[in-house]
C-alpha cells in the first residue's frame, strides 16, 4: 500500500470500521512511512478536537423534566410546583400571623393579661406548697368545664 | 402495574441516552425553539411502540430512529431552504478525501487545530448546519451517537457506502470550513508552512 492509498482509508481506519485486512496493510505502512504516520496522528487528533466541540452530551434537566412529564412518564411539574407553593404560602402566613401579633402586642400592650399570667403562677405557687386549700377535683372534663362556669359566673355576679 | 413496569423499563433505557438526544436534535433542527415538541414526540411515540422493542437489542439505535424521524418530520414541516447549503454539483465536485490533501492551509490547521478550535464553536456549529439534511444526519450519527456504519445504515435505510461517502464528504467540508474561517480570522501560523 503507498501513501496516497493508505490516506484515502483514512476515514475507515480512524472509524475502526470495514476488514482487519485493511487495518493491517494501512498499519504495516505507518510502520515505514513516518511521514504518513504523522499525517493520520494528526487527522485523528483534529477529529478528536471536533467531535469534543460538536457533542455536548449533557442532558438538560429542565427539558427532561418537562418532556417526560408531557408524555406521562413523570409526575407533572405542576404538581411539584403546587407543592411547593403550597407550603411556601404556608410559611408565608405563619410569618404573616407571627408579625402580625407583634405588632399588636406593640400597639396595644397587654397589661391584662399579664396581670392574669402572674395571679396564675402565684395561685399555682401556693397551690403546689399547699398553701392555698384545693377546692375541687375530678377526672371528668365536663365536671372540670361545669365547675369552671359556675365560678365565672359566680365571679361575675359578685362583681 | 404494567403500564408502571413499561415506563420504569422504558426511563431506565433512556436516561444515559438523553444527552446524546439532546445534542442530535440540537444539531439537526432548523429551530431550536421546537427542541422540546420533537423531543415529546419522540419519546411519546417511542414508548408507543415499546411493546415492540425486544429486550436486549439496540435500544439506543432503536431510540435514535426514533428522534431522527421526528426531528426530519418537523424539518419537513417546517421546511426552509438552507442558506449556505451547498448545492450538489459543488459537493460532487469536492467530496473526494484527496480534493484538500494538498491544502497548504490544511496542513497549517492539522499542526495546530487548537489554534482555530479554541475560537470558533458557534462557527462549526454553522458548518454542521450548512451540510445538507442527509450529510448532517449522517454525521451526527456518527459524532453525537457514537454509531458504527452499519448502525447508521440502518437508522437512515441507507446502504453503508452511502453512510461512508457523506461521512467522508462532511469531513472535508467541516476542514474547508475550518481553514476558511482561521484564514479569515488570522488564527493561522502561515510562518510555519
Amino acid at each position: 500500500m503507498n501513501c496516497r492509498e493508505s490516506r484515502q482509508h483514512w476515514n475507515l481506519y480512524h472509524d475502526s470500521e470495514k476488514d482487519a485486512g485493511l487495518h493491517f496493510r494501512i498499519g504495516e505502512h505507518l510502520a515505514v512511512c513516518p511521514q504518513c504516520a504523522e499525517w493520520f496522528q494528526q487527522q485523528s487528533r483534529l477529529e478528536y478536537m471536533l467531535v469534543e466541540n460538536i457533542a455536548v452530551r449533557r442532558p438538560t434537566a429542565e427539558l427532561w423534566d418537562r418532556v417526560l412529564a408531557q408524555t406521562q412518564l413523570l409526575k407533572p411539574v405542576p404538581a411539584r410546583r403546587w407543592f411547593l407553593f403550597s407550603f411556601s404560602g404556608a410559611l408565608a402566613c405563619a410569618a404573616g400571623i407571627l408579625i402580625a401579633i407583634v405588632l399588636l402586642r406593640h400597639a396595644f400592650p397587654s397589661q391584662p393579661i399579664s396581670d392574669l399570667t402572674a395571679i396564675t403562677t402565684t395561685f399555682h405557687h401556693r397551690l403546689a406548697g399547699g398553701d392555698e386549700p384545693l377546692q375541687f377535683r375530678s377526672r371528668s372534663d365536663l365536671e372540670v368545664d361545669n365547675y369552671l362556669l359556675w365560678k365565672t359566673w359566680s365571679m361575675q355576679l359578685t362583681n | 402495574m404494567k403500564d408502571r413496569d413499561k415506563s420504569e423499563r422504558f426511563l431506565r433505557h433512556l436516561e444515559p441516552l438523553q444527552g446524546p438526544l439532546e445534542a442530535y436534535c440540537r444539531r439537526l433542527l432548523h429551530e431550536v425553539d421546537s427542541l422540546e415538541d420533537v423531543l415529546q414526540s419522540a419519546v411519546a411515540n417511542a414508548f408507543r411502540d415499546f411493546d415492540q422493542y425486544a429486550e436486549g437489542t439496540n435500544f439506543r439505535a432503536w431510540i435514535f430512529k426514533h428522534t431522527h424521524s421526528e426531528a426530519m418530520n418537523w424539518n419537513r414541516k417546517h421546511q426552509r431552504t438552507q442558506a449556505a447549503a451547498l448545492r450538489e454539483d459543488e459537493v460532487a465536485a469536492k467530496e473526494t478525501w484527496d480534493a484538500i490533501l494538498d491544502e497548504p492551509l490544511l496542513k497549517v490547521l492539522l499542526e495546530a487545530p487548537g489554534a482555530v478550535l479554541d475560537h470558533c464553536d458557534a462557527s462549526i456549529a454553522l458548518a454542521v448546519k450548512s451540510l445538507s439534511l442527509e450529510d448532517q444526519a449522517v454525521s451526527l450519527l456518527h459524532v453525537v451517537g457514537d454509531f458504527k456504519y452499519r448502525e447508521i445504515a440502518d437508522i437512515l435505510h441507507v446502504p453503508i457506502g452511502t453512510v461512508m461517502s457523506r461521512l467522508a464528504r462532511c469531513r472535508v467540508r467541516l476542514r474547508q470550513r475550518l481553514v476558511e474561517y482561521g484564514e479569515r480570522h488570522g488564527l493561522h501560523r502561515h510562518g510555519e508552512i
